[in-house]
């Protein structure tokens, strides 16, 4: 797990990264804290597309060939599980918390 | 069940010495052959799958150029054929021009093309673009034809996924299905093509569809049931009773056999002149004796 929630006398990286690497995210589950973003790099050498779960998804990136990025800033607290359109076994989750 | 109403299916590659591979009934039979056969008469078409238009990585530079290799394969090859038929993933990234291309360098076989969505075509706008190309006007990429004697059925497996899945066709769809082979006669000889695999080839790779088997339900009274499928890069087959599942080989880059690597590729540390060998196009003619159908592999060198 990747904890990039802010502590005292430190500031917490932003964006948080997550490399996407052999059809995997990086990390699994990253908590972070509310307005951070999060930025996802593709460094696979095959296209893929960041969805949030959900009918109505909160993010949704284009496709992302190897070396593309896509970021979202998470303004409110939640878990927002997300996966890829083109492989959906590749399955990630990020945990807002609210801020300190 | 007589003879006639089991399914046939041979394929060939060529990396070497050439095999030829006969599935009757479900037992396999092989043997090696010198040079391609003589195309009998009857019914034919042409299969490629995964052109990737747009991907410009090792260890293919130029999908064009592959594409265009492999047209020239068709070319040489075509005899008789009826159609050609593309089972998805044409572009890579669902760019416009990405899908002008690759239209633009299918069009001097002069065949009529049918297609299917890869996922890989439905990036953008819900894969508007690619229907407008490439579905004759269906709007969801299923629909199906009439050619030669052969009830043609393409799906599109490669929208309707959820989270942690394989390939999925989705109620909507298999709902269409029923309607469309209602009323058909059992001895029609049919072919589906979908992009990805419609049996789980290898599911912690998501090479499967997950309600495949429904649709199978709904074919499973047919003499004559031929799959053809792309989405692995690499040529993989097998028969269950009536219903003959084959895979295709990428017209741009080869992928893992399952489970051989960390993930599912593309493999990309090839001798320089190699990769022609592992790209290639299928033929699949109808034989002579009603109801069943070859598939023939060739590799691009």
């Amino acid at each position: 797990m990747l904890a990039a929630l802010a502590l005292p006398g430190l500031a917490p990286p932003d964006p948080v990264p997550i490399r996407i690497q052999n059809y995997m995210f990086g990390g699994g589950r990253v908590e972070i804290a509310a307005g951070q973003r999060v930025l996802w790099t593709n460094d696979d050498p095959i296209v893929h597309k960041i969805v949030a779960d959900g009918a109505a998804p909160a993010f949704q990136s284009p496709g992302l060939d190897q070396d593309d990025s896509f970021a979202f800033t998470f303004a409110q607290p939640g878990t927002y599980r997300y996966h890829c359109t083109l492989h959906p076994k590749m399955q990630g989750m990020v945990v807002v918390r609210a801020e300190p | 069940m007589s003879d006639t109403r089991r399914q046939v299916l041979e394929c060939m590659a060529w990396g070497g010495a050439a095999v030829l591979w006969t599935v009757a009934g479900g037992v396999p039979r092989s043997r090696l052959i010198g040079q391609a056969e003589a195309a009998p008469a009857g019914f034919s078409f042409i299969q490629i799958s995964d052109s990737h238009i747009g991907f410009a990585k090792p260890p293919n530079t130029d999908t064009p150029a592959t594409l265009r290799a492999a047209m020239a394969l068709v070319a040489a090859r075509k005899g008789q054929a009826g159609l050609l038929v593309h089972t998805g993933d044409v572009s890579h990234l669902s760019k416009p021009a990405q899908f002008d291309t690759a239209a633009e360098l299918m069009r001097p076989a002069g065949l009529e093309l049918h297609a299917v969505p890869g996922e890989h075509d439905v990036l953008e706008n819900g894969g508007a673009e690619f229907f407008a190309r490439f579905t004759k006007g269906a709007g969801r990429g299923y629909y199906s034809f009439d050619q030669g004697g052969v009830h043609f059925v393409a799906l599109n497996n490669v929208q309707d996924l959820r989270p942690g899945g394989m390939g999925r066709l989705g109620a909507a769809q298999l709902a269409w299905l029923k309607d469309d082979l209602a009323g058909r006669g059992a001895s029609t000889p049919i072919v589906v093509l979908a992009h990805v695999p419609l049996w789980t080839v290898y599911a912690p790779w998501g090479w499967g569809t997950d309600d495949a088997e429904a649709a199978l339900m709904l074919l499973r009274r047919f003499g004559s049931v031929t799959m053809l499928n792309g989405h692995i890069h690499q040529v993989m087959q097998k028969v269950e009773g009536n219903l003959a599942f084959h895979t295709a080989r990428s017209t741009a880059f080869p992928q893992p056999a399952p489970g051989t690597a960390a993930s599912p590729g593309p493999i990309r540390d090839f001798p320089p002149g190699k990769l022609g060998e592992v790209l290639g196009i299928a033929t699949v003619r109808e034989l002579r004796r009603p109801g069943m159908l070859a598939v023939t592999d060739v590799a691009l060198s």
